[in-house]
């Protein structure tokens, strides 16, 4: 047995399915042993694809997703897809092929010092140094990357590892499929309920005057919906959640207040800004959601719930830290409270309930075509299943605040780095959930990764693909048009016919112009089989609102061009 | 306030950890005025002594973000008042005069060292004391004109003063 075919069977005995991969001359030995696994492969068009791909397998499902690139220019162009991962604590295993062990360090063909250059983005790497040890690196990673704080784990093998023969004691016991021992010994999983801390954190909610919780991604990752259901259905305080928070929670209950920061409603900004006491779940109060951070911190309280305990005291000090699973930290602290706190908090949350139904989001012209109409439309039709994968700018802002899935894991998007191009290939690997799958891209990011029609086609993988259409890279010029006195440099698109486009990659593909038009269209989509294009062409100059200008305070969301919250 | 802090880091003696730690400082933006590396008595270990410019909530920060790592056993953040600290200097020094010569070993007296090599006027002495002792020792060689040919430290190691 090869270093190649240890790999494969040690995939397959950690349940590994498919693989997203493309392949070169570095995994060469690799491709070579595929035929003879059970492991299918999924083609992409791009690294950058395989390594969102990978992602979107983890971020629909609770897997881990699998990514297979060569050495050079194959492993530089995961690197997005690596960096994207990190910053939203996505488990992932990517797997690059080396050159031979003996060229490393000669600027051989096509070598690249790939664990060198990911360092900063992942969660830990390998360079395999040995076949041998390609079974048990593969457990460490695969642990790595779901357990603790969840994060990519990079493996570099050298040509020659792949294509030298294990010893017999492994062979073995990779066909026994027996387990191989960790060598992990400085790695800590989070620590157990801190009860004072706890006791501490009761305290502060019980003299809290006006509470509010900030829940997040760290919600979602330690599966903990059920235990914030419980907290905050217990002590009735008001929520508003993050961008990857949505879904945690029923996002249309009375004190759900919306999402929070740059373009979060006026309700849940507002709550925030006011607020005595903070309780962060799950989230790591990045500047996206804090707006000036001065203002922020100032007249509260804070607790904070992380499984990362570096994420303490980063941005906020916090008077009470919860480090450890929210699954295991928030129930604690929901035991130890008393019930009967909805009383104590009624002023303050009859004022957010007013203001959550005097700050409504708009809803757009009903007679033209907007990316709002096309988003509430899609959003209307949406079963309870189904997974909306989003791309960064303007549409990902207006369906964040509007899409309130019954659960979590439904509505995927780059949080953290914000990566254009997101969406279609996070796509494909969401198809493996086996939920319907919408992929929605703007005119802009849909071209960032548009060579994966290819891939959706070839494995006819059922992605049903919207393109948001404004002529624009929508988000920029929404800034150039507040900030830079409308001087749209360079974003304006001459885009292609994407109904041709799609149509010659043999998916069948529409294009609406109309409000009744896209009604139509989504409806088509909804049932129709296998992959499925459709064009919105829609109103050119709009703009994402509520927002806070960067560096300004949440006290000051503008609700539209003339209205901030505060004097409103 | 800016102060000094010293990490001692307890780490799994693998490739690349050095790289890890140096540059997660790197791009956190932490200076690091000194960082010495070697085993310890488990040869699966190695102890790193980093020495970095911060306050405290900074040597925390920094403390918390090493940890983080996966080969990282454990983490100390400890003042330099708290430590035992020793830097070793190697110094190749041309004595140019008997006056020098006095100067010279007066200075010697005053510290921790040990000639390790001697040809014609050229001297090579092996310091170890603590890093202001030691950069006394230099200012008493340039006060002397004592022309110092060659000079290296080790970077401090420290570890935690019981007392």
């Amino acid at each position: 047995m090869t270093g190649a075919q240890a790999l494969l069977k040690a995939l397959e005995n950690h349940l590994v399915t498919e693989i997203f991969a493309y392949p070169g001359g570095a995994v060469l030995p690799i491709y070579d042993a595929m035929p003879g696994s059970s492991i299918r492969r999924i083609l992409v068009r791009h690294e950058q694809a395989a390594a969102f791909a990978a992602q979107g397998y983890s971020r629909s499902t609770q897997g881990v997703g699998v990514c297979l690139a060569t050495s050079g220019p194959g492993a530089t162009n995961l690197v997005t897809g690596i960096a994207d991962a990190m910053l939203d604590s996505i488990p992932m295993v990517a797997i690059t092929g080396n050159v031979f062990k003996h060229l490393i360090g000669s600027d051989a063909f096509q070598e690249t010092d790939i664990v060198g250059i990911c360092e900063p983005i992942v969660k830990h790497s390998y360079f395999i140094e040995s076949a041998d040890d390609i079974p048990r690196v593969l457990a460490e990673a695969f642990y790595l990357a779901k357990s603790g704080r969840p994060g990519p784990v990079l493996i570099d093998i050298p040509k020659c590892e792949q294509m030298a023969e294990v010893s017999a004691s492994i062979q073995a016991k990779l066909e026994r499929n027996e387990g191989f021992d960790l060598q992990l010994p400085g790695y800590k999983l989070p620590p157990t309920v801190n009860e004072t801390a706890i006791k501490t954190a009761a305290q502060l909610i019980t003299e809290a005057k006006k509470p509010v919780v900030i829940y997040g991604h760290g919600v979602v990752l330690s599966n903990a919906e059920a235990d914030l259901k419980a907290f905050l259905e217990k002590t009735n305080i008001a929520n508003v959640w993050t961008l990857h928070g949505i879904g945690g929670y029923d996002n249309t209950a009375d004190l759900s207040l919306g999402m929070l920061g740059m373009h979060g409603t006026g309700a849940a900004n507002f709550a925030v800004h006011h607020a005595d006491l903070v309780l962060g779940i799950g989230i790591r109060f990045d500047d996206r959601i804090t707006g000036k951070l001065e203002a922020f911190k100032s007249n509260k309280k804070f607790i904070h719930f992380d499984i990362d305990s570096s994420e303490f005291n980063k941005n906020v000090p916090a008077v009470v830290s919860l480090h450890g699973q929210i699954h295991d930290t928030l129930p604690a602290l929901t035991k130890a409270l008393k019930t009967g706190l909805a009383t104590q908090y009624q002023t303050w949350n009859t004022t957010l309930i007013s203001k959550k139904n005097a700050w409504p989001l708009e809803r757009g012209p009903a007679e033209k075509l907007t990316e709002i109409t096309v988003i509430n439309q899609l959003y209307s039709t949406l079963g309870d299943d189904d997974v909306v994968l989003v791309d960064v700018g303007q549409h990902q802002m207006w369906a964040a605040q509007r899409f309130f899935p019954k659960k979590s894991r439904k509505f995927l998007t780059s949080g953290g780095l914000g990566t254009m191009g997101f969406s279609l290939p996070t796509a494909i690997g969401a198809t493996f959930s086996g939920h319907r799958v919408w992929s929605i891209s703007g005119d802009g990011g849909f071209q960032m990764n548009s060579q994966e029609l290819a891939t959706i086609a070839q494995d006819n993988l059922p992605v049903k693909i919207i393109i948001l259409n404004n002529s624009f890279l929508g988000m920029v010029r929404q800034w150039q048009e507040l900030f830079y006195d409308k001087n749209y440099v360079d974003t304006p698109l001459k885009n292609p016919d994407f109904v041709k486009l799609g149509d010659a990659y043999g998916i069948p593909s529409f294009r609406a112009t109309t409000p009744d038009e896209a009604e139509a269209l989504i409806e088509k989509m909804k049932h129709h089989e296998g992959p499925i294009l459709a064009e919105f062409k829609v109103e050119k100059e709009e703009n994402v609102f509520p927002m806070v200008p960067t560096g300004d305070s949440l006290g000051n969301t503008l609700l539209d061009k003339n209205h901030q919250i505060d004097a409103a | 306030m800016t102060e000094r802090f010293i990490l001692i880091v307890i780490t799994r003696n693998a490739p690349g950890v050095l790289s890890r730690i140096s540059s997660l400082l790197r791009r956190k933006l932490f200076n690091i005025d000194s960082l010495t590396v070697g085993r310890t008595i488990n040869k699966q270990e190695s102890r790193f002594t980093i020495v970095i410019d911060g306050d405290e909530s900074q040597a925390n920060k920094a403390a918390l973000l090493i940890d983080r790592l996966v080969e990282i056993r454990s983490v100390q953040v400890l003042k330099p008042s708290q430590c035992l600290r020793r830097e070793i200097v190697l110094a190749r020094v041309k004595i140019s005069s008997p006056a020098q010569a006095e100067l010279f070993q007066k200075a010697e007296a005053a510290i921790l060292s040990q000639e390790v090599s001697k040809e014609n006027d050229q001297t090579t002495i092996e310091l170890i004391d603590t890093s202001q002792k030691l950069d006394a020792f230099l200012e008493k060689l340039i006060q002397a004109d004592i022309e110092v040919l060659d000079w290296v430290r080790s970077g401090i190691i420290a570890m935690e003063d019981p007392n």
